[in-house]
C-alpha cells in the first residue's frame, strides 16, 4: 500500500512536471507559480465530482480545464505585444500566492477555506495514475516533436528570427501555458483523488520549487530527462525524511550551480535511450582512460591560459 | 511605372528613437523580380530600413506596402506569411537545433495540422512531418549543404551557418527576400561564390531581393539598381554605372572605403 | 477624521519604502535588462544582521549600518558569485532567472533552516513612540521610514545626475554595450549597481522590519518591488518611484478601508489590470530593441 503511494505521487510528479516542461524547458519561459494551477484543478476536479457528480475521468479533465482558463486569463497580458519575459515570471510568482490566498479566505461549506475539502472518495488508483501518467506523456512527447514543439524550440532560441520566420509568438506561448496548466491541473486533481484531502496549503511554493529542481536536473529540451529526475526525486524525498526541510536550500544550490555549470541540466538536448545506455557502460574501461586524458589536457589549457592572462597582465 | 509591377513599395518614411532620426524621409520601391541594393556607411540606418519592413519597428511617419497591402503595424509572423523574409545581420539561426530542423521551420511556422492531432501522434502527422522534411532537404541541397542536414547548427562553420541562414530565409514561402549583409567576413573566393549562389537563386526561384552589403564588388556584380543610405537620408539611387561615377558617393561612401583597406 | 489622516501618513511612508525597493530593483533591470530575483533575499539577510546587532543591546543607528553594510556584501557576493559569470558566458536569460530565483531560495531557507520560523520584532529605540501633531498620533517609525526614504532617493538621484560615476551607470542603463564602447568600465558600473540595490534592500528591510517583524519569508517583500516597477514602468527609474509610491498608498488604503487580507491580491490585481491596459506602465517608453 505504501509503495502504491509512492507510485501514484510519483505518477502525478511526472505529469505536472513534463506540464512545465514544455512551459520552461522548451518555450523558454520561467515560472514559479505552477502549484497554483494544480491547486485549481484539484479543487475543480473535487468539486466537480462532490457536487455535480462528474465521474472521476471527467472531473480530472475539467479540473484541468478550469486550470487552463485561468492561465489564459492571467497570461494573455503578459505575454502579448511580445513583453519580456520578466513579466510572466512576475506574474506567475504572484499567481501562486493569490491562489492560496483566495482560497484561504473563503470560508464557506464548500470550500472550507484554510482547512481544505475532506472525505475526497479515493477514486484514483495505481492503475489510473499510471495509465493516465502514461497516456499524458505519450501526448507531450508527439507533441514536442511536432511542429508544434518545434515552433516552441525556436522561440526559446531566436524569439527574433523565430518571428520573422512566420511562426506566432503570442499564440504559441499561450498554447504552451494552456498545455502545461491542464498537466499541473490533472496532476492536482490526481493527487486529491488519492491522498483524499486537499487544502491550499498543500500547493505551496515548495511544490512549485520541487517541479522547477526536477526540470532542471533533468533537462530543458528532454521529456525522458525530468520524468527520470521526478521519480529520482520523489523516491529520495521520501526515503531520506531528513532531505524534507533542507531541500530548499538544496534546490538553492542546485539552481545556481546547474545554471552555472550545466544549464542543459543532466539530459540536455537528448532523450534517454536505452541502446545508447548500453553502450556507454560496455565502453566504459577504454572511456575512462579517454575521460582522464581530457582531464589533464584541460588542466593544462586552464594553467596556460591563467599564465597567459598574468603575462598579458605584466 | 505600373502598380502591378511594385512589389514593394515605401513612401516617405520617418523612423525616429527618442532625439534621434534613424531614417529621415526615405521613399524606395522594388519591382516584381528586380536586384535590388542598398548600401551607405555603418549607421546609415539600413538594418534599421529593413527592420520597419519586417515589422519589428514601427515607423514614425511614412507608408510601406507590399503587393498594394500596408505593412505597418503587421506583426512579423504575418508579414513573413505575405511572403517577406530575410537573413541577419548577425547570424539568427536556432544553434541547438540540427540543420535540417532550420530550415524546415519556416515551412511549419503556422502548423498545418491542428494540436490534437499532433499530441496523438496519428500517422496523417509523421507523414506531413516527412513531407517538410523532404521540401527542407531541397533547400539544402540547393545551398549546397546537405550533407550537414543531422549536425546541429551551432556547431557549423561560419560560412556554412550563413548558407543555412538563407537557406532558411528561402524555405518560407516567399517572394522577396531581404538579405543583410550575407557577405560579411567573407574572403574574396567566398564572395565570388556567394554571388555566384545569389544570382541562381534570384533567377530560379523568382525573387524579388533586396540586398544590404559593405562588398561593393557583390553589390555592382549582383544589383540592377542601387539605393545609397548616408545618415538615414536618401543619398543617391541609380545603375551600378551611375552609382559608381556618382561623386557625392564616392566622398560619402566609397573613399572611406579605400581607407578602410579593404 | 484623524483615522483618514493617519492612514494616509502609514500609507505614504509605505510607499516611500516600497519606492526605495522599487528603485534598487529597478536600477539592476535597466542595467542588465535582468530581475533581480534574490533582491528579497538579500533584503532579508540585512534586516537580520540589524536585529542580531539590535538584539545585542546596539541602538537603532549601528544596526542600520550593520543592515547596509550586510546588504552592500551580500548584494556583491551574489553578483560576483553568481551572476557575473553567466553574463561572461552569455547565458541565456532563462538560465540567469533560475539562477538569481536559486540564490534567493538559498538564502531564504537557509536563514529558515537556522533561525527558524519565528517572527522577530526589531527593536528601535522609537519604534513604541508616536508623536501628536494636531490630535493625530503618527508612529515614529512612519516619519523616519518616509524621511530615510525621501532622503535616501534624494541622495541617489543626486548621484546619479550629478556625479560622474552616476552618469556611468545612467548611460549603462540606457546600453550597455555602447557604454561599454565609450570606455566605460562596466564591470565597475555593475558594482556601484549592486551597491546600491543593496543598500536599498537594507533600509527597506530595516524598516520594514521595524513597522512590522523580521522573519525569514519577509523576502517575499520583494515581489511588491517588482509589481510597483511594473506598474511605474520596467526600465524606468521614475517609474518605480512613481510606482511605489502609488502602489503603497494604494494597498494601505485598501488594506485600511476594504480588507487587510487582500492587500497582496488587489497588487496583484493592480498589476495585471496595468498590463492590459499600459503595458508600458504609467512612464515607461516602448521597447525598442536593436535587431
Amino acid at each position: 500500500m505504501y509503495i502504491a503511494s509512492v507510485v501514484v505521487t510519483i505518477c502525478s510528479n511526472i505529469i505536472a512536471v513534463i506540464g512545465l516542461a514544455l512551459l520552461t524547458g522548451y518555450t523558454g519561459m520561467f515560472s514559479l507559480g505552477h502549484a497554483g494551477f494544480m491547486c485549481i484543478g484539484a479543487y475543480g476536479a473535487v468539486l466537480l465530482n462532490r457536487y455535480l457528480m462528474v465521474p472521476y475521468v471527467f472531473a480530472l479533465i475539467l479540473g484541468g480545464f478550469a486550470a487552463v482558463i485561468v492561465s489564459l486569463i492571467i497570461g494573455y497580458p503578459t505575454l502579448r505585444n511580445k513583453l519580456r519575459g520578466d513579466y510572466f515570471a512576475i506574474c506567475m510568482l504572484g499567481f501562486g500566492t493569490v491562489v492560496r490566498l483566495i482560497l484561504n479566505n473563503m470560508n464557506n461549506p464548500i470550500t472550507n477555506g484554510a482547512l481544505g475539502i475532506t472525505n475526497i472518495p479515493k477514486l484514483t488508483s495505481l492503475w489510473s495514475a499510471l495509465l493516465f501518467m502514461a497516456v499524458l506523456v505519450y501526448f507531450m512527447w508527439n507533441f514536442v516533436n511536432s511542429q508544434y514543439g518545434k515552433n516552441c524550440v525556436a522561440i526559446q532560441q531566436q524569439e527574433v528570427a523565430a518571428e520573422m520566420m512566420g511562426v506566432s509568438i503570442v499564440r504559441t506561448k499561450l498554447l504552451s501555458l494552456a498545455i502545461s496548466a491542464f498537466y499541473c491541473g490533472v496532476a492536482g486533481g490526481l493527487l486529491g483523488f488519492w491522498l483524499q484531502y486537499i487544502a491550499p496549503a498543500s500547493f505551496s511554493d515548495t511544490r512549485s520549487n520541487d517541479f522547477l529542481a526536477t526540470l532542471v536536473t533533468g533537462g530543458t529540451n528532454s521529456i525522458t530527462g525530468p520524468l527520470l529526475a521526478a521519480i529520482f526525486l520523489t523516491t529520495m524525498l521520501e526515503y531520506l525524511r531528513f532531505l524534507v526541510n533542507w531541500r530548499l536550500v538544496v534546490y538553492g544550490l542546485l539552481y545556481i550551480l546547474i545554471m552555472r555549470f550545466r544549464p542543459e541540466g543532466i539530459m540536455g538536448y537528448k532523450e534517454f535511450s536505452l541502446k545508447k545506455t548500453i553502450q556507454f557502460f560496455k565502453e566504459f574501461p577504454q572511456n575512462k582512460v579517454k575521460i582522464k586524458e581530457k582531464w589533464t589536457r584541460f588542466r593544462a589549457e586552464r594553467k596556460k591560459k591563467t599564465n597567459g592572462r598574468r603575462e598579458n597582465c605584466e | 511605372m505600373n502598380n502591378s509591377d511594385n512589389a514593394l513599395k515605401v513612401d516617405d518614411l520617418v523612423i525616429r528613437f527618442g532625439g534621434l532620426c534613424a531614417i529621415d524621409n526615405v521613399s524606395m520601391h522594388i519591382n516584381k523580380g528586380e536586384f535590388v541594393g542598398l548600401i551607405g556607411p555603418n549607421g546609415a540606418g539600413k538594418t534599421t530600413f529593413f527592420n520597419s519592413i519586417t515589422g519589428n519597428i514601427i515607423p514614425t511617419e511614412g507608408t510601406i506596402t507590399y503587393r498594394g497591402e500596408s505593412l505597418i503595424k503587421k506583426s512579423p509572423d504575418k508579414i513573413s506569411h505575405m511572403g517577406i523574409s530575410r537573413t541577419f545581420q548577425n547570424i539568427r539561426i536556432f544553434p541547438k537545433m540540427t540543420v535540417l530542423e532550420n530550415v524546415c521551420l519556416p515551412i511549419h511556422s503556422k502548423p498545418t495540422y491542428n494540436f490534437f492531432s499532433a499530441m496523438l501522434g496519428l500517422p496523417s502527422v509523421k507523414k506531413e512531418d516527412k513531407r517538410i522534411q523532404e521540401k527542407a532537404l531541397d533547400y539544402l541541397h540547393r545551398l549546397g549543404i546537405e550533407e550537414y542536414k543531422d549536425h546541429q547548427a551551432g556547431a557549423l562553420a561560419y560560412g556554412l551557418q550563413r548558407r543555412l541562414e538563407i537557406a532558411r530565409a528561402l524555405a518560407a514561402d516567399l517572394s522577396l527576400l531581404l538579405l543583410d549583409e550575407p557577405a560579411a567576413g567573407m574572403n574574396n573566393d567566398e564572395c565570388n561564390d556567394l554571388v555566384e549562389l545569389l544570382k541562381g537563386i534570384h533567377r530560379d526561384f523568382n525573387l524579388s531581393i533586396m540586398l544590404i552589403e559593405h562588398h561593393i564588388d557583390v553589390v555592382l556584380k549582383l544589383c540592377s539598381r542601387i539605393y545609397v543610405l548616408n545618415l538615414g537620408k536618401l543619398l543617391a539611387e541609380g545603375s551600378p554605372q551611375e552609382i559608381q561615377s556618382n561623386p557625392d558617393v564616392i566622398r560619402a561612401y566609397l573613399g572611406e572605403r579605400r581607407k578602410r583597406n579593404e | 477624521m484623524t483615522i483618514v489622516i493617519q492612514q494616509l501618513i502609514t500609507s505614504v511612508s509605505v510607499g516611500g519604502l516600497y519606492a526605495v525597493l522599487a528603485v534598487g530593483y529597478a536600477l539592476i533591470y535597466s542595467v542588465f535588462d535582468f530581475t533581480n530575483f534574490a533582491f528579497g533575499g538579500v533584503m532579508m539577510v540585512a534586516a537580520f544582521s540589524g536585529y542580531f546587532v539590535s538584539n545585542a543591546g546596539f541602538g537603532t543607528v549601528p544596526s542600520m549600518i550593520v543592515a547596509i553594510a550586510t546588504g552592500i556584501v551580500v548584494s556583491i557576493a551574489v553578483e560576483l558569485l553568481a551572476y557575473r559569470p553567466m553574463r561572461k558566458k552569455n547565458a541565456k536569460r532563462l538560465f540567469l532567472m533560475i539562477s538569481a530565483m536559486g540564490v534567493n531560495i538559498f538564502l531564504t531557507n537557509l536563514y529558515l533552516s537556522l533561525f527558524g520560523a519565528n517572527l522577530r520584532t526589531l527593536p528601535s529605540g522609537f519604534a513604541s513612540n508616536t508623536i501628536s501633531i494636531m490630535n493625530v498620533q503618527i508612529g515614529t517609525v512612519d516619519i523616519a521610514a518616509f524621511l530615510t526614504s525621501v532622503a535616501a532617493l534624494l541622495i541617489l538621484s543626486f548621484f546619479l545626475y550629478r556625479t560622474r560615476p552616476g552618469i556611468t551607470v545612467r548611460a549603462s542603463a540606457i546600453d550597455v554595450s555602447t557604454a561599454g564602447l565609450m570606455g566605460i568600465n562596466v564591470n565597475r558600473v555593475s558594482l556601484i549597481v549592486f551597491v546600491i540595490s543593496g543598500i536599498t534592500a537594507a533600509i527597506a528591510g530595516m524598516f520594514f522590519g521595524m513597522k512590522y517583524t523580521v522573519y525569514p519569508g519577509m523576502g517575499s517583500m520583494s515581489t511588491k518591488a517588482f509589481i510597483a516597477s511594473v506598474i511605474g514602468g520596467l526600465g524606468s527609474l521614475q517609474g518605480a518611484v512613481l510606482g511605489g509610491f502609488l502602489l503603497g498608498i494604494l494597498e494601505t488604503l485598501v488594506a485600511g478601508y476594504i480588507s487587510a487580507t487582500y492587500r497582496d491580491l488587489f497588487s496583484f490585481g493592480a498589476m495585471i489590470i496595468i498590463l492590459m491596459f499600459m503595458p508600458n506602465g504609467l512612464v515607461g517608453k516602448g521597447d525598442q530593441s536593436k535587431l
